[in-house]
């Protein structure tokens, strides 16, 4: 029974299956593993395409004289998409037009223009701002927060997720 | 290697790692397990694939009825793998039902229910059922028609379970009826309490595997114990197995190498399955919906088939008498088998009954997807769908109406669009004051693919799209023969004056085309090339003239020159 002769190709067809087990159990784990990897992996490839709001012609705006506008974004997040009211700063200069986030960089309250000294006022607690959204007073860290406007045939659109600007 | 040594030596040392390394994979395997002895293995990888790929489908699933749809739709549709993972586990489902009732079958024919393994029979025909409350209550949770009215008609025949049946339907479904908690429910024993259980019976399932060893392929003419003959009997009977189980290999490599291949197989073949054949997202649940014809999963279509044969007050018979006793026979088996033979050749009745019970079940779910729908049914075009459930979430109907149901203050969407194409209609959307100078319809800021949904959605009421000019021609030449419209035509057909506020254009194409498809009865004969005389243009053309005539409001016959403003 155990000579030699008989033993040899049992130990070859012993060495062949645990090669084939080993094999078989590493294609099986990979090509689980690898879906499963890739679906939980989804947010770091997932990009949405920023949500691009229509604001109005670029004409109807007054020169050199902030307007705040409110508008209507819809977002989508997931599997839910939502409407949400929400507002911009515009200023429009000779050089072009400008879109500010409609909260103070200090803490986020909302700023409003006052005419008579030709500032942005923050109500809590006196931030400052000139037409540009440079801090001229109070505690704000840097300048407002801007939104990436574009401008096609004459109609102004922004999309509004803030930008940070440095001071 | 020196390293993972010391470490086994280390949890040796504290666990007994070793001796129970040598119980589970040295232990030795009787000679002669073929491959039908991997179907256990491959349930058991099936399991565990369900498992991975169900855990992962809960990161992007929500269990509430205004969500699941969406959630389903969007793991299908925009998740990334995500249709494939969807896949894998829709499929894993389908082929672990199959494995675990051929590893069922195969048990049942080598006789390996018998002593000393009565247990693990037992526990086996338990985990089947958990299989199937896995299915029942996987099946709800996209929440589309297919999963609404399946669950519906499941819930509804635990009603007929004597005596206890309303309250059995009441905790099942939460409440009064199909709702969120129903939803919850479901989703809480999907999810929580069926792997909880199952695992545990798997876990003593396979104890007593590894304790008992895998039963001897059994041989002609041989005999083994039973139950209630002597202990001596039953020694002898033990003995004999541990000299065929000496005579046998390890565990590993010879058995695992020939189940991991099996099992890599199986993979092979889901993940062909998931890959092309995409689970469908279908339609979102609508209660109201009443052309839908419910029908089951595959795996209970037997059980749908069965119970057309129980009339009446005889239904209790067939959804609750019947299978109960069924699965109680399955499950005392060992104790009602008296043979103490285990070959096939040698129980012929016992096999031959077996058998049959499963030629009778494949019998009854051939017949059961065989069988013609009751009510002809055309889904909507998953855009129109989408466009549809947009105009509802954005509360369109306040200010317009389709059908003449909804709002005035807009214009009637069915008919009022003429002259305008869909161009028209998207930039209308996207802003309507600009169109429309002074609309008093507000700008809701949509996004793109809703625009479209709803343009699709809209052109879908209006009988998708303008026919073309040669429409009522095509009309008046093949069908005013039978039917009439606009006062003119015969009466072997329904007058189709009205037919757009009642039918869909794609109901229509699909009806001209093929209509024994959707009513078995209908004397109209098929008008496609080559049995009729129509191209599959000229159908859709004359679909969309007949969708649109709807009523006395309707253009009739349309005209592409009128350019009223909504």
């Amino acid at each position: 029974m155990t000579c030699a002769a008989d033993r040899e190709p049992t130990l070859e067809r012993r060495g062949f299956l645990v090669w084939v087990f080993w094999t078989a159990m590493a294609l099986i784990a990979s090509s689980v593993v690898t879906p499963l990897v890739a679906f939980f992996s989804g947010p770091l490839v997932q990009w949405r395409s920023p949500v691009r709001v229509r604001i109005g012609r670029v004409d109807d705006l007054p020169l050199d004289r902030p307007q705040r506008v409110e508008f209507v974004v819809r977002r989508r997040d997931g599997w839910v998409t939502e409407s949400g009211r929400r507002a911009a700063w515009i200023v429009r200069r000779q050089s072009g037009v400008t879109a500010f986030d409609p909260r103070c960089t200090h803490l986020g309250c909302a700023y409003r223009w006052r005419d008579a000294t030709g500032q942005f006022v923050c109500p809590c607690h006196n931030g400052l701002y000139d037409l540009d959204g440079r801090v001229v007073g109070g505690p704000p860290p840097r300048p407002l927060d801007t939104y990436t406007v574009m401008v096609e045939d004459g109609i102004l659109y922004l999309i509004p997720s803030p930008q940070r600007r440095t001071a | 290697m020196r390293g993972i040594e010391r470490i086994v030596s280390w949890l040796d040392e504290r666990l007994g790692v070793r001796a129970i390394g040598r119980a589970l994979f040295a232990r030795k395997i009787p000679a002669g397990t073929g491959w039908i002895y991997t179907l256990g293995s491959i349930t058991l990888f099936l399991f565990v694939l369900q498992l991975a790929t169900g855990t992962l489908l809960a990161t992007s699933y929500a269990p509430t009825p205004d969500h699941a749809f969406d959630s389903v739709r969007y793991i299908t549709e925009e998740a990334p793998i995500g249709s494939f993972l969807r896949g894998l586990h829709v499929w894993g489902a389908t082929v672990m039902v199959v494995a675990v009732l051929l590893h069922a079958l195969r048990t049942l024919m080598t006789g390996s229910y018998k002593f000393p393994r009565e247990l693990t029979w037992m526990s086996g025909v338990l985990l089947i059922t958990l299989v199937l409350g896995f299915g029942f209550t996987g099946y709800l949770l996209p929440w589309n028609q297919k999963a609404y009215w399946a669950t519906q008609v499941g819930t509804r025949l635990a009603e007929q379970v004597p005596l206890l049946g309303p309250a059995i339907a009441r905790l099942l479904l939460g409440g009064d009826e199909l709702g969120p908690q129903t939803l919850t429910r479901f989703y809480a024993v999907h999810v929580l309490v069926l792997p909880a259980i199952v695992v545990s019976v798997i876990a003593v399932h396979l104890f007593m595997v590894v304790r008992q060893g895998i039963s001897a392929p059994p041989r002609r003419g041989e005999a083994t114990a039973i139950a209630s003959d002597g202990a001596e009997d039953r020694q002898r009977a033990l003995a004999e197995y541990a000299r065929r189980k000496e005579g046998g290999k390890s565990f590993y490599p010879y058995t695992l190498a020939k189940d991991a291949v099996a099992i890599f197989l199986v993979l092979a073949l889901v993940a062909l399955l998931a890959w092309h054949f995409a689970p469908e997202v279908g339609e979102i649940a609508d209660a109201t919906e009443t052309s839908f014809n419910p029908r089951p999963e595959w795996y209970f279509l037997w059980l749908f088939q069965f119970l057309k044969y129980f009339p009446g007050n005889l239904e209790v018979l067939g959804a609750v008498v019947l299978p109960g006793v069924g699965f109680a026979l399955l499950f005392a088996l060992p104790f009602l088998d008296r043979s103490r033979h285990r070959h096939p050749l040698d129980r012929p009745f016992m096999v031959a009954g077996a058998l049959g019970a499963f030629a009778l079940l494949a019998g009854l779910t051939i017949a059961g997807a065989r069988s013609p729908l009751a009510t002809a049914y055309v889904p909507m075009a998953p855009t129109v769908a989408r466009g549809a459930r947009v105009f509802h979430e954005l509360h369109c109907e306040s200010c317009h109406s389709v059908h003449g149901r909804g709002g005035t203050v807009g214009p009637d969407l069915a008919v009022a669009i003429p002259g305008h194409d869909s161009e028209w209609i998207r930039a209308h959307f996207r802003n309507p004051a600009e169109l429309l100078p002074g609309s008093p319809m507000p700008a809701f800021g949509l996004l793109d693919d809703e625009i479209d949904a709803l343009v699709a959605y809209v052109e879908e009421l209006r009988g998708g799209g303008p026919p073309s000019e040669s429409a009522p021609e095509l009309f008046g030449r093949y069908c005013t023969a039978c039917h009439e419209l606009g006062g003119r035509g015969g009466h072997i057909g329904p007058r189709l004056d009205d037919i757009g506020s009642s039918r869909s254009r794609s109901f229509l194409h699909r009806y001209i085309e093929d209509p024994k498809s959707l009513f078995t009865d209908s004397r109209m004969p098929s008008w496609l090339a080559p049995q009729g005389p129509l191209s599959h243009e000229q159908i859709e053309d004359l679909a969309r003239f007949l969708a649109a005539q709807q009523g006395s409001s309707a253009r009739n016959p349309p005209s592409h020159s009128s350019k009223k403003n909504p």
